[in-house]
């Protein structure tokens, strides 16, 4: 096997940020790691951009992700399906020979495109892979779907290599280990580890938060790096005001820009970032103070209902890239309690 | 006549220079941007330099004239080739820290930055203005300002300002955060006859604050009383320690504003700072023994008096008028001033009624009738005087047929001075005909109003004064504890910390509060229903289960808790509901399991808890508890650390204090054990600065003791 193809039970669990980690985790152990994403369902993915950066992949953006096909095509003839499958074959032989391991991502989730016959269980077995299967962690009812993934890969004779749960909350993570080792081991699948819901792993920073909002820096520009974990709306009494911003922390809060009080008060706490709303600029004093305490105000057209919608709709998630070091450095540290040097023995 | 030392002298006796005496005392004073062009900053500091008689010398620096103002100017600081004590800065903000460079080269240690072009102007300003910061620390600089109108003295006398007036010479010291409120001061107060020692703008306070100054004022031998003008106070416990220091040799006044709701939104959006709640500055300035006036005129009133009267020994006050209605509308304001209208001494009263017309009223207050003349006047406030029960008179004055102003003025003047321990205020109803015996009041010290309400006002700062500066002297430390677990708390503190949460569990909370010696209900954490079924067992029923979520916060308000849970079953289902509960209110919220907790007797429901303020640090509050906290606001605050004395203190400030004594039959509740908790609270939160917000509602308090039956505590991701 020279090949290992990462996909998940559903959406946003952290698939591409695993997979370029996976790589670079690998790369310190001295193994070439290699990067594929056969299909993508928008032109705007980034995912293969990154990867050709941090991996420092020469191939072109072309064959590392040869195929985008949105929601809007799955009424595509049957003439070109196998064009795209033709396409994806030949990115995959012309990546396959340079890498000692390709990690390959699925698109979305494992279902994905199955009407059409381009999901994972039609693509992999062109790949010579075994899969590992992501889930997210939030609680005890996702454990469900690596059984059934399981069976979705097996009954067509497609090895699952491991598990893995996401986003963890640490509160349960203890909770949640001993449960998944337990109900999976009588399931025969094995887990290859926990990946906590921690900040600086997923969450975004705020230059990732201020362009998926659209919003423009206002002061602060100094301190875009500030993860954001948690979104608090602010439209309390300002009695309560403090109390409220202390219970969350690496928050950015939203609050109309007429409530330039309230910002004030959210900067007394931990808060990464200030998003002003309805497009009303603050006193220059509390611009003053963003760049005293380090916390970006940014301001937005929309007003807070808006703001607040687009957040909820599309979570921002932080990816890897080259200039996030820091968030590298985490992921590294976490790869030490994930069993992925079986994936290194199967090399040999 | 005794000693009196300049603070020259005082300074040349003591072994270290204060790092602001040169601000004062300085002998030679550069300008930079000095001009000769009217209209500009740097023109008026040169002419005021020159016009009040600055007795040191002035270098005016300006890289394009040879001279200004008659006097030698200089291309630059290091031009000048002579030591200089004090620099003015009245030059653009981006040519300020150059000029902070050149300082430091040629080692002078204070400077004035008059120049505006800072934080108040947005980011690029306050970016300006922390690099300025960081430079005037490094160099060890102290610095006034930036954005400041400058600073006055007129004990050496100095006006490095562009504020045009001088003020009287007088034992006043004015701070203040508004530089125009100083020159409005400064033009009234002539006026008014007030004198002051000095008048400071601090502008933006990068460098020296408040605090610095009233430490400094607190020393100064020409200052009497000082006041201040605040928005806000950055450094609010250091603000306290120097206060406590200070008051016990000086009053302190101070006037904050945005006491309103509305006033707090605009001083913040002002400042770009958190300004504080108004309950946080009263509780703040109670405990740093600061007198707090509403309004400027108030700060005047007190201030005046302050500046030439002694204080009384105590709230008793003899009020002697001219006519019933004053007399009357003056007592009402002493009652609510806390003052006491004396019951005069048998002698005084049979001495008023042999001298005065029968119908006068002889008691307090003395109405010696409208016909009252100067004699009256004189002999019946030289009557109180005298006597033991009386501790200050206020004297009203009403011009009618036989008033005689002057003679009475002359004869209160007099009297003063012969009676010099006990503090005496006029109050001269009435405008043109009454104006030269004001005047001739005002110049020979004796504070004169024209209404009753506010000559009352300026005799009660003074009583306010001596009882503060009492209880700062007499106030004890707070009790230590040995039978706390500090190591327990630490460890709890930092499992929640890894777990990337700052609220504790209600387990964890509970169990914060048992190392510390307070009472609660044992508490247990179930992550699920076979859990749960377990724990019961340890805890026993009947139990309490509560709803466990860091997002949830009223869990009553959703069902969220069950009280006197009998047995497993009931348990079971309670459980169920209490999840299809939470998932329908808070469909997203983060649910954990439950907390199962022992029951508690109930008793009095009392809210007991702390919250870090940003200014002051950490504010214990006490009061009726419940659910209907928030309506009753039956709550008494005080800030850490909290003594016995303190305690009991923020208690009987509480309407339920009478409550608990034991009304309409019930038993008493076990007040020690309150007063014990607040301290107990007191020591944690010591121990604990991080502790953010802890609030215990309800707590219980019986006649055998005390529950704390919920606990909440929210923590920094950071310990202190």
């Amino acid at each position: 096997m020279r090949n290992i193809y990462v996909t998940s039970s559903q959406e946003r669990v952290g698939k591409s940020t695993f997979c370029l980690a996976l790589a670079l985790r690998l790369k310190k152990e001295g193994i070439k790691a290699g990067y594929f994403k056969p299909v993508s369902d928008k032109d705007e993915d980034t995912d293969a951009s990154h990867a050709k950066d941090l991996l420092k992949m020469e191939e072109d953006l072309s064959v590392i992700n040869p195929v985008t096909i949105s929601q809007w095509e799955y009424d595509m003839e049957n003439e070109e399906i196998e064009q795209n499958l033709k396409k994806i074959k030949d990115s995959f032989k012309l990546l396959n020979g340079n890498y000692d391991l390709l990690i390959i991502e699925d698109c979305r989730s494992m279902s994905y495109l199955s009407s059409i016959k381009l999901s994972s269980r039609e693509l992999i077995p062109h790949f010579d892979t075994e899969v590992i299967m992501l889930t997210s962690g939030q609680d005890e009812t996702h454990l469900d779907q690596f059984v059934l993934g399981e069976s979705f890969f097996n009954d067509v004779g497609i090895v699952v290599y491991a598990g893995l749960l996401t986003l963890v909350p640490l509160e349960i993570m203890e909770r949640i280990r001993s449960l998944a080792e337990r109900r999976l081991e009588e399931h025969d699948i094995k887990l290859m580890g926990i990946i906590p819901e921690k900040g600086d792993l997923t969450a975004p920073n705020v230059t990732e938060l201020c362009s998926a909002i659209g919003g423009r820096v206002l002061s602060g520009s100094n301190f875009m790096d500030n993860i954001v974990e948690d979104y608090l709306v602010a439209a309390m009494e300002m009695d309560n005001a403090l109390k409220f911003f202390r219970r969350s922390i690496n928050k950015a809060v939203i609050v109309g820009g007429d409530r330039p009080a309230l910002a004030i008060a959210a900067m007394e706490t931990d808060t990464s970032a200030i998003i002003l709303t309805g497009g009303i600029y603050p006193p220059t004093t509390v611009l003053a103070t963003s760049e005293d305490r380090g916390i970006p105000v940014i301001l937005v057209q929309e007003d807070t209902y808006s703001v607040v919608q687009k957040l909820t709709q599309a979570p921002v998630q932080g990816v890897l890239t080259v200039t996030q070091t820091e968030r590298i450095e985490e992921w590294d540290k976490i790869f030490d309690s994930i069993e992925y040097r079986g994936l290194i023995e199967k090399l040999k | 006549m005794g000693l009196v030392l300049s603070r020259l002298e005082i300074t040349l006796m003591s072994e270290d220079k204060s790092d602001l005496y040169n601000f004062f005392n300085a002998m030679s004073i550069a300008v930079i941007g000095a001009s000769n062009t009217r209209g500009k900053v740097g023109f008026d500091v040169v002419n005021n330099l020159l016009a009040c008689n600055y007795p040191g010398t002035i270098y005016p620096v300006n890289p394009k004239s040879k001279e200004i103002q008659g006097l030698r100017a200089y291309k630059s600081l290091p031009d000048i080739g002579k030591p200089i004590e004090l620099v003015i800065i009245a030059v653009p903000s981006k040519y300020v820290i150059p000029v902070i460079d050149q300082m430091h080269d040629l080692g002078i240690k204070n400077v004035i930055i008059i120049s505006a072009g800072f934080k108040e102007i947005g980011p690029e300003g306050a970016i300006l203005e922390r690099e300025l910061g960081e430079k005037l620390l490094n160099y060890g600089i102290r610095a006034i300002g930036p954005n400041c109108l400058g600073l006055l003295d007129t004990n050496l006398p100095l006006n490095a300002s562009f504020a045009s007036k001088m003020p009287r010479k007088g034992n006043l010291a004015f701070i203040s955060q508004s530089g125009a409120l100083i020159t409005g001061i400064l033009d009234w107060a002539e006026n008014e006859g007030i004198g002051f020692s000095s008048f400071i703008s601090v502008g933006n306070k990068l460098n020296v604050d408040e605090v610095d100054l009233i430490e400094e004022l607190g020393n100064d031998p020409n200052t009497k009383a000082i006041l201040a003008y605040l928005e806000s106070i950055d450094h609010g416990k250091k603000f306290i320690e120097t206060c406590q220091r200070v008051v016990k040799k000086k009053p302190i006044l101070v006037i904050k504003s945005g006491k309103s709701a509305a006033g707090a939104r605009a001083a913040s959006s002002h400042t770009g700072s958190m300004t504080g709640t108004n309950t946080s500055y009263d509780t703040a300035f109670k405990k740093a023994g600061v007198i707090r006036a509403d309004t400027v005129e108030e700060l005047f009133d007190s201030a005046t008096a302050f500046s030439s009267q002694p204080l009384p020994k105590g709230p008793n006050l003899c009020i002697i008028t001219n006519a019933g209605g004053p007399g009357i509308i003056a007592t009402d304001e002493a009652e609510f001033q806390d003052l006491r209208l004396t019951t005069l001494d048998g002698v005084t009263i049979n001495y008023l009624r042999e001298r005065l017309p029968p119908a006068a009223s002889t008691h307090n207050p003395v109405d010696i009738l409208g016909t009252g003349n100067g004699d009256e006047y004189i002999l019946t406030l030289e009557a109180v005087l005298k006597d033991e029960n009386v501790d200050m008179v206020l004297v009203i004055l009403t011009p009618q047929g036989m008033t005689e102003p002057m003679k009475t003025a002359k004869g209160i003047v007099k009297l003063h001075a012969d009676y010099p321990t006990k503090p005496v205020a006029a109050v001269y109803m009435g405008g043109t005909d009454l104006l030269e015996s004001t005047i001739y009041l005002k110049d020979n010290g004796i504070p004169c109003f024209e209404f009753p309400e506010r000559g009352v006002r300026s005799l009660s700062g003074l009583w306010k004064y001596v009882k503060s500066s009492r209880e700062i002297s007499d106030k004890v430390a707070p009790r230590v504890f040995d039978d706390i677990d500090r190591e327990a708390v630490e460890g709890i503190f930092e499992s929640v910390r890894n777990k990337g949460r700052v609220t504790l569990l209600g387990s964890e909370a509970v169990s914060v509060a048992r190392a510390y010696g307070i009472n609660a209900p044992k508490t247990l954490t179930a992550f699920s229903v076979n859990e749960a079924k377990s724990l019961a067992q340890e805890i026993g029923y009947p139990l309490v289960m509560k709803i466990t979520s860091p997002e949830i916060t009223h869990k009553t308000d959703i069902g969220g808790v069950r009280v006197g849970i009998k047995d497993s079953e009931e348990l079971v289902s309670a459980f169920k509901e209490m999840m299809t509960s939470a998932r329908r209110h808070y469909p997203k919220a983060k649910v954990i399991g439950v907390d199962l907790q022992e029951m508690a007797t109930p008793g009095y429901e009392l809210i007991v808890g702390v919250s870090k303020d940003p200014q002051f640090g950490h504010m214990a509050i006490i009061g009726a508890g419940g659910i209907y906290t928030n309506i009753m606001k039956d709550v008494s605050f005080g800030l850490i650390p909290i003594s016995e004395e303190e305690a009991k203190d923020m208690l009987s400030k509480t309407k339920i204090y009478q409550i608990l004594q034991g009304a309409r039959g019930q038993e008493a509740a076990d007040i020690s054990q309150i007063i014990e908790t607040l301290e107990r609270i007191s020591s944690l939160v010591s121990d604990f600065p991080s502790i953010l917000d802890l609030d215990i509602n309800p707590f219980f308090a019986t006649a055998d003791g005390i529950s704390a039956v919920d606990v909440k505590i929210t923590i920094a991701m950071q310990e202190e």
